[in-house]
């Protein structure tokens, strides 16, 4: 079940509608910047394939300038039945390589 | 916030990685509140409290944990230890678990070469070899050998195997070479192990005197408590009495030499000026101390079928004060190379009945062929003048490793313990088989070896099978050269369980992984009677595994199952649950786990939900009955604590022609050890990479021997090339030098003498002879 | 699920801190209130040093050092050819956020052996032996300085230039070319640092990015011509610092980091 986030960069003056229109689409979550012009998007989805169905809709719609991936849990290996795993180890964020580029500017899904 | 389910922490985790990025994209944005919490940390990283791996100072210390690494460390303000401080070691700990070579995998030994196999073969094979010694050699045949750095369950458990289970008093500890002296020296003084004050005492005492003990260097935080103490109150003073000047010298009021053992003779001629000016405390005395005579002339232990047992005999005051009269300031000067207005002036210091004492100790005292001795002296002292067990008067012996006491001490594994007890006791032995629920007669009665006859015995091949657990016994033992081909003799079988390749591992016929520190669960026992507990933080790395759970293994494999039933979930506390029945008397209670598991470490005596921080005082011990006054030491049958008449004796080995210096040894601050598990944190092993050779000046004039020239040295059973250093961190006295031993490529244990104190059985590093030659820049 | 208890106390305990950031120095305060109150109670004797509960460690360093002890004009740095000091150089004498920094530079046996450290970092000052101005210490209360911080071994025993002579780089400093000096590879990989310019809004007072224990007066670091230059501020006569400036971190962590962090590299040696 992947769960992903992304920033969204609208055109300028179109936030406002394109957080309404993303709020709308099922599986997306939105919070807007309360003082830039920068919108957070998590999705939760079925599968790799729904997700991908997402993004491209998403990717589709009018007012939006950018869109930069910057989470994904979508490694089927590292879900577990258990919520927290036993002995500290902090669940969440799978495995994954550490880079040495700021994390904003790492490469997305585009 | 207290229960959120894996998908609630996976959208959490997803906003704060997108609000992460937005901040660095566009500075200063702000989310609604929702996520502010997050969008704060994106690093997400939760601080854990554990105890420090290191020394046996035991401090507290907050771990980083991000992503399932340690990113971070910093002492934990909670920690009555330490308040928030710690040592460049404890700082820099996490590191230690990173190093690229950590042992990862099984290694079995073939054609000559160690090669990786599945950690189920290596156990199959460790199973089958012991119990194959077994029956062929008899039960006497197999040992372990682990440290003060196992955690209490790993003690515990391989007390139960060996002692319990397999029938052998063959289980000994590398505590054996760092503080047996002071255990013999607390049984026979006050007949129970384990120091009567705490570190609070700092906060108290007015005068701090340091026996051999180079605190600044050894146990940096405590010594910063000491400093705090001296930096807020005028009239606090820090005596520096050693054979070296240190960093410790440089901080201290005054910094006294003596010349190696004479602090027998300086400690009974402090005591010879508190009689003749009559600052006994006569009412404490009177009430509280007996006198007690040992035997005299006791030899070193040098040879291979050495034996000793000390017998007390009773005598007085009368008899007391007519021993000390050999011992006059002007001897003990003649003695020790101190002045003997000095030595009076000690005195004076004990003697002033306005100044609380805390005298403070560890390997200068214990590593010392008369080391039970010099842990009487120290509180004969504190008892003539009745500063003891009351807050700032207090003789402190300090411990190197962090549990020391907690797994050797009180678990007691060492050949002729048990927990909460020894071997001879016949009631230990019932209490221990019932409790592990073993026949009585599994329990052997007599103790076999300590740890330098072990390794004896494994080189006569006596024992023939032995498993090393959190130790390094290839660089740590004395005269080396003899034990080293021991454990590579024909027909010896040699496992160790270790996270890094050591000279041990080297001559090892089986690896096995161990998990590290925060890798596993479990608990340590500092030297103010703080048992520490700490949760599994990391997931070990490859197959390593804790050592408590490879003991449990095996036991498995040789039939003992259901004497260990623990499924491995819980196995830590449903352990800790078994041990702590061991302990159920108002002597020694100890804390619940679910207590340990909140706070930074609780001391024992732990009674009605109360620490005890003052042993033996009927104000705050709660097992001293005040029928016996204002003290009660209880663990002499005549609730008293004994004076003995103890003298000086020479070392076995001084210095003459062929081999003119005095050759000490020890412990830079950097290092932990063996440098096993520091010389892998970059910043230490810059800081200080190799051994050097520390010369005082004039001796290295007159050699021709400038600093960093490379010198020979020369013992009657090794030689060395090392680096000399003149007046780097430290000094040693003329006519001494002194190397530290961490270094596994510069052994400096092939050179030193295993003699040891009768009582103790512990060696003395500090003293031998040496030559030094020079050999060129 | 023993961790599973833990870790969600550790969840909370971060998100309580942070929900109640200003609560943090009550909490304090109470907390050392208590401890008072459980020492007079355990021990008849009297106290050993004032109330018996010592100074409030996040507190006690605040106005001890004031903007006119590092009176010296900002461009008088750049006149005098003051070795600078970046904040690249700054991390990477630490191994992560928080740890004690290595000394960078060359000290005489004696000064090693005396740890004669606050002669020049207790005041800072001008050194003219390193052509520099001497940081601050932000804990000048520690005395054992070389207990956490340390050179490394090249750098012990050199000595004293000449007066006057002309510096030398590798008199103080180790070749930051030079191979790092390991005794096995290391895997480790330092928390990330923390973000430096956190505002509310646009012209807000920043936010204090790292915890106050051991760094309680703030002008240590962040004033004087020591101070390095991203992290200086420009009103240092406001000795008053966290009247406006508030601790995001708290004393349970950091603030937002603004990467994943440099991996700590060894050999890299500010120069």
């Amino acid at each position: 079940m992947p769960i992903c986030s992304y920033l969204v960069i609208p055109e300028p003056g179109a936030k406002e509608r394109v957080r309404r229109r993303l709020s709308i689409v099922d599986g997306c979550e939105v919070v807007e910047a309360e003082n830039r012009d920068i919108l957070i998007l998590v999705t939760e989805t079925e599968g790799l394939e729904e997700e991908d169905a997402l993004r491209g809709r998403v990717e589709g719609m009018a007012g939006i300038e950018a869109l930069l991936f910057t989470f994904g849990q979508i490694d089927p290996e590292t879900e577990m039945a258990d919520p927290v795993r036993v002995g500290g180890k902090r669940v969440g964020v799978g495995p994954r390589e550490r880079s040495s580029e700021p994390r904003g500017r790492r490469e997305g899904l585009r | 916030m207290s229960v959120f389910d894996r998908r609630t922490f996976l959208r959490r985790a997803a906003m704060a990685a997108a609000a992460g990025s937005a901040s660095s994209l566009m500075p200063g944005v702000v989310f609604g509140r929702e996520i502010d919490g997050w969008s704060q940390d994106p690093a997400q990283v939760s601080w854990r409290k554990t105890p420090c791996r290191f020394c046996g100072v035991g401090c507290g210390l907050l771990v980083a944990i991000e992503d399932g690494r340690a990113v971070a460390v910093k002492g934990d303000p909670d920690s009555t230890v330490n308040r928030g401080l710690a040592c460049v070691k404890g700082y820099h700990s996490v590191q230690a678990l990173y190093g690229r070579d950590r042992i990862t995998r099984a290694k079995v030994r073939r054609n000559g070469e160690l090669v990786d196999v599945s950690l189920e073969e290596a156990l199959d094979l460790v199973a089958d070899r012991l119990r194959a010694t077994v029956d062929e050699h008899g039960r006497d045949s197999v040992a372990m050998y682990g440290s003060g750095q196992w955690t209490i369950p790993d003690g515990y458990v391989a007390s139960k195997l060996f002692k319990g289970a397999l029938g052998t008093n063959n289980l000994e500890a590398n505590a054996r070479l760092c503080m047996a002296s002071a255990v013999t020296g607390f049984m026979s003084s006050f007949g129970l192990d384990e120091p009567m004050g705490c570190y609070e005492d700092i906060e108290y005492a007015d005068a701090f005197v340091l026996w051999g003990n180079n605190m600044a260097e050894m146990h940096p935080v405590l010594f910063s408590r000491m400093l705090e103490q001296r930096r807020q109150r005028q009239d606090v003073q820090i005596i520096d009495l050693a054979t070296r000047t240190t960093r410790t010298s440089y901080a201290a009021d005054r910094s006294l030499l003596f010349a190696p053992q004479s602090d027998l003779a300086i400690a009974n001629a402090i005591c010879h000026e508190i009689v003749r000016n009559d600052w006994v405390d006569h009412d404490f005395v009177d009430a509280h101390v007996s006198f007690k005579r040992g035997s005299t002339e006791i030899g070193y232990g040098l040879s291979d079928d050495f034996a000793f047992t000390d017998e007390a005999t009773d005598t007085g005051w009368e008899a007391y004060v007519e021993f000390l009269s050999d011992y006059t300031p002007e001897r003990a000067a003649e003695i020790s190379g101190m002045s003997a207005s000095d030595i009076r002036w000690l005195a004076s210091l004990y003697g002033d009945p306005s100044r609380r004492v805390m005298s403070l100790w560890c390997m200068g005292v214990n590593q010392h062929t008369r080391g039970t001795w010099m842990n009487n002296l120290i509180y004969n002292i504190h008892l003539l003048v009745g500063k003891i067990a009351t807050p700032g008067n207090s003789p402190f012996s300090l411990t190197g490793q962090p549990s020391a006491c907690g797994t050797v001490r009180e678990v007691g594994t060492l050949t002729h313990a048990l927990p909460g007890g020894r071997v001879t006791d016949p009631e230990a032995r019932r209490r221990a088989a019932e409790i592990w629920n073993v026949p009585l007669e599994n329990i052997a009665d007599t103790p076999t070896h300590h740890t330098v006859s072990m390794f004896r015995a494994l080189d006569a091949g006596e024992i023939r099978f032995m498993w090393v657990q959190v130790t390094n016994p290839m660089v740590t033992l004395p005269d080396l050269n003899r034990y080293r081909a021991a454990a590579e003799a024909e027909g010896r079988f040699l496992v160790v369980s270790d996270v890094y390749p050591t000279p041990t591992t080297e001559v090892a016929d089986v690896v096995l992984p161990a998990a590290m520190w925060i890798e596993r669960e479990g608990l340590y026992g500092n030297s103010e009677r703080r048992t520490q507990h700490f949760e599994q933080l990391l997931d070990p790395p490859g197959d390593a595994m804790s050592d408590t759970w490879q003991l449990v293994e095996i036991a498995r494999r040789l039939g003992y199952g259901e004497l260990f039933p623990q499924q491995r979930e819980g196995h830590i506390e449903e352990i800790w649950n078994e041990y702590v029945r061991f302990h159920d008397s108002p002597e020694h209670r100890m804390a619940p786990l679910s207590l340990l598991r909140e706070r930074p470490g609780v001391m024992w005596p732990f009674v009605d939900g109360q620490e005890t921080k003052w042993r033996y005082n009927t104000r705050t011990d709660p097992a001293a009955d005040p029928e016996h006054g204002a003290f009660d030491f209880y663990g002499h049958p005549d609730h008293r604590a004994w004076i003995w008449l103890r003298p000086y004796e020479p070392p076995p080995e001084v210095p003459d022609e062929a081999f003119p210096f005095w050759l000490d040894t020890g412990r830079v601050l950097e290092h932990w050890h063996t440098g096993s598990m520091t010389r892998r944190i970059p910043l230490l092993h810059q800081a200080v990479p190799a051994a050097y050779v520390e010369l005082h000046p004039r001796d290295a004039e007159a050699l021709n021997i400038r600093d960093r020239d490379r010198v020979r040295l020369v013992t009657r059973r090794g030689s060395m090339e090392i680096p000399a250093r003149i007046d780097y961190r430290a000094r040693p006295a003329r006519g001494q030098v002194f190397v530290p031993f961490f270094d596994e490529a510069l052994l400096v244990n092939e050179l030193t003498l295993d003699a040891y104190c009768p009582i103790s059985a512990q060696p003395d590093y500090k003293k031998c002879a040496v030559r030094v030659e020079r050999l060129g820049p | 699920m023993n961790g599973r208890s833990a870790e969600d106390s550790g969840f909370s305990r971060l998100d309580i801190a942070r929900a109640v950031a200003l609560m943090v120095a009550f909490v304090l305060f109470v907390g050392v209130a208590l401890e008072s109150r459980g020492r007079a109670s355990a021990h008849p004797e009297p106290s050993p040093s004032g109330d018996g509960g010592g100074p409030i460690e996040t507190e006690a360093g605040v106005f001890r050092l004031q903007a006119k002890d590092l009176a010296v004009a900002p461009d008088y740095v750049e006149d005098r050819g003051a070795h600078p000091r970046s904040l690249a150089i700054y991390r990477r004498l630490r191994a992560y956020p928080g740890a004690p920094p290595r000394i960078p530079h060359g000290l005489t046996d004696e000064e090693f052996r005396q740890g004669s450290c606050s002669a020049c970092h207790e005041k800072g000052g001008w050194v003219a032996r390193f052509g520099t101005f001497a940081p601050v210490t932000p804990h000048p209360e520690y005395g054992a300085c070389l207990q956490c911080h340390m050179p490394r071994d090249e750098l012990v025993g050199l000595p004293l230039p000449e007066p006057g002579a002309p510096l030398v780089c590798g008199q103080c400093h180790v070749d930051p070319d030079a191979p790092p000096r390991l005794f096995s590879e290391s895997d480790w990989i330092g928390a990330p640092w923390p973000q430096t310019d956190i505002q509310a809004m646009e012209g807000s007072p920043h936010a204090i990015p790292h915890a106050i224990r051991g760094r309680s007066n703030c002008l240590a670091c962040h004033a004087g011509p020591a101070a390095i230059a991203a992290l200086r501020v420009d009103h240092p006569e406001h000795s008053n610092c966290r009247q406006c400036h508030v601790s995001l971190a708290d004393e349970d962590g950091w603030a937002a980091g603004e990467g994943i962090g440099e991996a700590w590299y060894p050999g890299g040696e500010g120069s």
